[in-house]
């Protein structure tokens, strides 16, 4: 997995090569990001999603039903939660 | 409370010692699971596993993270292990595993021969720049991954300590079910 996630590196202005070619070809900074998802450091969080969630509600119920149950909710909860962080996150960085 | 102690000790033991078995286990494999994940992601073979894990109050190096750290219990404690023997002076132990980093510039090589930009001191000790160079943005993943499992290991220590902390739907859903399951 860390060999995977070296492959992709967002174009910065370390990279002004990169920068001018990706400019040339007109390639829109929202499929980027999209096309990021695929490979990318965020899915270093599916695990901690995974943890957290189960841990949390382990804390909250005695009976593994329930904690499955409660687990699936509160995971679903985070993702959403991150996913509308990156869609403010996204808005203000078309504004900036 | 001997419970408690004991899941801070090692994640699940707590809930393994009160005969909660499935709780033992989830623990014990989402925390462990975590916690190794995050060591392996901050180091590699060269300047040795476990780098992100490490003790320090040192000038300019006050490694805050440890604090998350050292909820994990056992497995967090070498880093003290080996603060406490670089403190004194001698050489870290397991190629330099949970062991603090070196301050110094960096301008020798593994084996102590100077050579510019070698990334390690006199002595041999991986510096800090090194790690950070080297291992760039896994060594932040690696500190937050086992961060976040000292956190969730002191959930754990609380849940062996006080029992679940029931929503009070859930209680009487839970407390039904177990009234039928006595009655059967």
């Amino acid at each position: 997995m860390k060999a995977a996630a070296c492959r992709f590196e967002a174009p910065n202005s370390q990279h002004p090569t990169l920068n001018s070619q990706l400019s040339t070809l007109n390639i829109p900074m929202d499929n980027l990001l999209l096309a990021a998802v695929g490979n990318s450091d965020m899915w270093y969080a599916l695990p901690l999603v995974i943890a957290v969630s189960l841990v949390y509600s382990a804390t909250r119920h005695e009976r593994m039903g329930p904690i499955l149950g409660h687990a699936l909710r509160i995971g679903v909860w985070i993702v959403g939660f991150m996913a509308m962080v990156f869609v403010v996150l996204l808005l203000i960085s078309w504004w900036l | 409370m001997l419970a408690a102690f004991l899941a801070w000790l090692v994640p699940g033991v707590g809930h393994l010692y009160q005969g909660r078995l499935g709780k033992a286990g989830l623990c014990f494999v989402c925390i462990m699971s975590t916690f190794l994940y995050g060591l392996y992601l901050g180091g590699n073979k060269q300047l040795g596993w476990g780098r992100v894990v490490y003790a320090s109050w040192r000038e300019g190096d006050k490694r805050l993270p440890y604090l998350c750290q050292i909820g994990m219990g056992l497995p967090a404690l070498p880093a003290l292990v080996q603060a406490n023997r670089v403190r004194k002076g001698n050489p870290p132990l397991w190629n330099g595993f949970m062991a603090p980093p070196s301050q110094a510039r960096g301008d020798f090589d593994r084996s102590g021969q100077p050579i510019s930009h070698g990334g390690f001191d006199e002595s041999g000790r991986v510096t800090i720049n090194k790690l950070h160079y080297d291992m760039n943005r896994f060594f932040e993943l690696g500190t937050v991954y086992t961060m976040i499992a000292g956190l969730l290991n002191i959930l754990a220590v609380y849940d062996a300590w006080g029992g679940p902390v029931f929503i009070e739907s859930g209680r009487k859903d839970e407390e039904e079910e177990e009234k039928a399951e006595d009655e059967e």
